[in-house]
């Protein structure tokens, strides 16, 4: 088992490590950020479209996530011929290939943490300047401290993990990768006890968005394994386009109006749905890493 | 110039022999031969043509551009990951020769594509192209809006109804407020009397009977469906207008005889019982027959090969400079935040009472919708769709601009960036 | 009176310093280097890995600059035109378009090289001949072994009649029969008069091969000389400059 773990966490590793990563992860951040506060866009409702903003970024940025992670992670070991060292251990195949998928899913889990984390901060900004506005009857705003912590998870990683490699020599964008996700992740903890849990309503239909993400990843992973990384990438865009159909069940935004949620029961039923199709595409990738020559 | 050929050849060949131009030339046919089975129209053959040119041809677009992003960041920064592009580079060619043969091979590619969907177009569509013509779209003589805010500028400041906080503004932004207003700008029609518009017809046809229109839309401040009456009439042509507001109406001009208007003057003689808004720069146009569809066809293919021509030598720009993943990121944000840019701008023209992320976002947006103005004011599609003339002095702007100033100028920059990414 | 043969690639106190984003130097790779190759002569620079020999080849193929100093090609600097249509380069590995097919590969470089196209073709074929791959003209490089792929990155670095041919590592990968061929081959080109800049690992190639060698260790000359004048193997004169095995981290174990 310990060699798959090892690959796993490699390959994790290597997911974090590169600056698409970060820049997807910081991008979806961003937009989570900042489409609430531009009075513009908000169209005097900052927590709808902290919300909308927050499973757009995860499904949206997500997709991206997955996608390119998985190719990239799958596609070099292949290319670089690093995957025939690992194979002369006493590595399996198929083995080899779920470690790889499970490494780009522990990578995925970051972002969506840090994703989910920022949006916790930011629902409950939306909520605390709601409350505002109703007691000064003037326009809803996300609260400042709130928006506050989003920017800090955003450039507060960047200045830091610049700080550990100029004096410490520490990588980048791993670091700053991690750090990002950490204060995202620790901004919406303190967030939830600030608003007592009730922010904690998006969790759910987070973990919806990343079903789909999920199976594009298992998707792109066994693609990866058969066909170059545009080839692999088209056929990760065809599966998009043949879940958008579906798309509604797993992205539940108006579930969340007025103060409503996701049953619980609803989140299992999707995400069982999804199984299926993420052990289907994994199922592939064995085959295909089975027969590859 | 015979490198640039040889490059320009192996940048094709690359597209093709892995494929990728195949899979990209079937998939748009096969859209555009969806699109009118996919896409429910109005039930109309018209409605089905305009369907068929804006989103078959549009949906072509979109994946034209992404495909050919996808390829342009990949052209250098592929090249140089393989060690490939140093061969090249210590041969007796520039670097800009390198970076342009690049632009042009896949800039070429992709307006080949497109040229295949244009040529898929009408049988998409599934309307006769013989004999169908487009209109000029002519609108009056007028100063320009920014003139006009300009003209407009210092009575502005000076009118006690200004408010201070306006009159503080900086001035870029108190212009930008009066140009937006003259685009808006409303002229009352007053019942009994008669509002002039100037037209000119440089480079097209005089106007004859039956063959040229006058496209209004008359508002009132009262009713959204009131009724209409009065005349038009432009030189010896004239029509009756008896209508309802808040349309946009079409009216043949047609000779009936009467006292001969103005040569290059549209009246209109409000007979009705109240007064009518009309906003000249918007509400008032004359159709003037142009040429064939085909010839519209091609010069909406010139439009959109431009852009995506300037596309793929942003692509290229950026593959000198990042790597592949992080190039084609950048792109696509890039791409994005053009894209909605103008309508922020559009709506919001000035900053006044807005917070300071406002003020931040505003300007964020009002300098992309500036740097990428080339791109996204083309949209030849809709003036396709409704048989408008796609002018040929727009699309020698646009051939200008996005085909040779600004990729030889990108095909620089990366040429001036290649040789100090090596240092890496 | 004798005339001393032009110099034809020429480096002057040349340093090559990388240094990381905040520009802190991490590597010195080239360090106050200075060496001449004369018209006509097969020059090698030798040294083990690491020691600068293909930071120096990059930067007098003008792919990488100088920290400081001067490099010149046939007087002139090393990214001008002018310089590089004299050149003809086969890096480390061969770096070829795999969806090109050989005659493809040579006909591209020769345009690059801007050969009209009949002497392109006529090139093509004679190259090919040269490095016995007219049979497999037509398929693509993707498909060949490392040795045919190496044999057509050779022929594409003649294919412009360069007056200075710059090898790195040009036997590596190559079994002996191909390595003899590739040496036989570098010594006609030289007796034509073409100037040879060679890198080697191979000791007992470049002592075949060079007239004069240079040596490296991070990234200083060490020693230079004719190959001819050294009175004792390159091999022995190269460990005797550079370290012997007991230098290496290897010795302990070897040692036993």
């Amino acid at each position: 088992m310990k060699p798959y773990v090892s690959i796993t966490l490699a390959t994790a590793l290597e997911v974090a490590s590169s600056p698409l990563s970060l820049l997807v992860m910081l991008a979806a951040m961003a937009l989570e950020v900042f489409a609430p506060v531009f009075h513009y866009h908000q169209f005097g409702d900052p927590t709808r479209m902290a919300r909308d903003a927050a499973l757009s970024a995860l499904l949206t940025c997500g997709a991206v996530f997955a996608v390119f992670g998985a190719i990239r992670a799958v596609r070099r070991e292949i290319e670089t011929g690093t995957q025939e060292m690992a194979l002369a251990h006493a590595v399996a195949r198929g083995g080899f290939f779920l470690a790889k998928a499970a490494g780009v899913a522990v990578a995925f889990a970051v972002f969506a943490a840090a994703v989910a984390g920022t949006a916790v901060t930011m629902f409950t900004g939306a909520a605390i300047g709601g409350a505002i506005a109703e007691q000064t009857a003037q326009l809803a705003r996300v609260y400042g401290p709130c928006v506050a912590v989003g920017v800090a998870a955003i450039v507060l990683p960047l200045a830091l993990a610049a700080a550990l490699n100029r004096f410490f020599r520490f990588r980048f964008v791993l670091t700053a990768f991690f750090i990002a996700a950490g204060v995202s992740v620790a901004g919406g903890a303190v967030s939830a006890a600030l608003s007592g849990g009730d922010c904690l309503r998006l969790v759910p239909a987070a973990v919806l968005v990343a079903c789909p993400a999920l199976v594009l990843l298992s998707a792109a992973a066994a693609f990866a394994v058969r066909f170059r990384a545009n080839a692999a990438a088209a056929l990760s865009g065809v599966v998009l386009a043949a879940m958008l159909p579906a798309m509604d069940v797993y992205y539940r935004a108006e579930s969340l109006s007025r103060g409503g949620s996701i049953p619980l029961g609803d989140v299992a039923l999707a995400v069982a749905a999804a199984l299926p199709a993420v052990a289907g595409f994994l199922i592939f990738g064995i085959h295909f890493s089975l027969n590859r020559e | 110039m015979r490198a640039f050929l040889d490059i320009f050849l192996l940048e094709l060949r690359a597209l093709s022999r892995s494929w990728s131009l195949a899979m990209l030339s079937a998939a748009s046919a096969a859209w555009m031969l969806a699109v009118p089975r996919l896409v429910v129209g109005d039930g109309t053959a018209e409605g089905m043509r305009e369907v068929c040119l804006r989103y078959g041809l549009g949906g072509v677009m979109a994946l034209v551009t992404v495909s050919m992003l996808a390829a342009a960041t990949g052209s250098l920064a592929r090249e140089r990951a393989a060690k490939r592009l140093q061969l090249t580079m210590v041969r007796p060619v520039r670097y800009f020769t390198i970076a342009a043969a690049k632009i042009a091979a896949l800039a070429s590619a992709g307006a080949a594509v497109l040229a295949l969907a244009c040529a898929l177009a009408p049988f998409a569509a599934g309307t006769a192209v013989e004999g169908r013509r487009c209109v000029h779209v002519l609108h009056p003589v007028m100063p320009s809006p920014a003139e006009e805010a300009k003209a407009m500028y210092a009575e502005y400041m000076k009118s006690p109804d200004t408010p201070e906080a306006v009159k503080k503004a900086r001035r870029s932004t108190v212009l930008r407020i009066l140009e937006t207003r003259a685009w808006d700008r409303y002229e009352t029609v007053r019942t009994n009397s008669t509002a002039r518009w100037r037209f000119r017809f440089d480079g097209v046809e005089a106007p004859r009977s039956g063959e040229v229109s006058a496209r209004l839309k008359f508002s009132n401040t009262y009713n959204a469906r009131q009724d209409v009456s009065g005349e038009l009439r432009l030189g010896a042509l004239s029509a009756v207008v008896s209508n309802l507001t808040q349309a946009v109406l079409v009216f043949p001009l047609a000779d009936r005889g009467g006292d001969a208007g103005e040569e290059g003057v549209l009246t209109f003689r409000n007979d009705g019982k109240d007064a009518l808004m009309m906003r000249p720069r918007r509400d008032v146009e004359l159709l003037v027959p142009a040429d064939s569809f085909v010839w519209n066809l091609l010069r909406s293919w010139a439009e959109m090969a431009a852009v995506v021509t300037l596309v793929v030598a942003f692509g290229v720009f950026l593959s000198a400079a990042l790597g592949r993943p992080v190039a084609l990121f950048t792109a696509i944000v890039f791409l994005l935040v053009s894209e909605m840019s103008p309508s922020v701008v559009e709506q919001y023209p000035d900053e006044f009472g807005a917070t300071l992320s406002d003020r931040i976002g505003l300007m964020v947006a009002r300098t992309v919708a500036d740097a990428t103005h080339p791109v996204s004011s083309l949209t030849p599609l809709e003036r396709l769709s409704r048989d408008e003339c796609v002018e040929p002095r727009e699309v020698a702007r646009a051939v200008a601009v996005n085909v040779v100033a600004l990729p030889i100028l990108l095909a620089f920059l990366a040429a001036f960036i290649l040789p100090r990414k090596q240092e890496e | 009176m004798t005339m001393e043969p032009e110099i034809v690639v020429s480096l002057n106190g040349v340093s090559k310093t990388f240094r990381d984003f905040w520009l802190r130097p991490t590597v010195v790779a080239v360090d106050a280097l200075s060496l001449g190759v004369r018209r006509g002569e097969v020059f090698g620079l030798l040294g083990p890995n690491g020691s600068g020999k293909s930071t120096t080849i990059k930067m007098i193929l003008g792919l990488l600059s100088p920290s400081a100093g001067q490099v010149r090609l046939f007087g002139l600097g090393p990214r001008s035109v002018a310089a590089r249509r004299r050149l003809g380069y086969l890096p480390e590995l061969s770096y070829l378009h795999p969806f090109l097919t050989a005659a493809e590969t040579l006909r591209y470089y020769a345009g690059l090289c801007s050969l009209p196209r009949r002497e392109a073709a006529r090139r093509t074929r004679e190259l090919l001949a040269m490095v016995g791959l007219e049979d497999v003209a037509n398929r693509p490089v993707g498909g060949f072994s490392k040795g045919m792929a190496r044999r057509v990155a050779l022929a594409s670095a003649l294919v412009g009649r360069p007056e200075l041919l710059v090898l790195d590592e040009p036997t590596s990968g190559l079994d002996p029969i191909s390595t003899k061929e590739v040496k036989t081959l570098v010594k006609a080109l030289a007796r034509g008069g073409m100037t040879v800049l060679t890198t080697s690992h191979m000791l007992a190639d470049a002592e075949d091969i060079c007239d004069r060698v240079m040596i490296l260790n991070h990234g200083k000359s060490v020693a230079e000389g004719r190959v001819a004048e050294l009175g004792t193997s390159l091999e022995e004169f190269f460990l005797a400059k550079v370290g012997d095995v007991q230098d290496f981290a290897l010795a302990p174990f070897l040692k036993g």
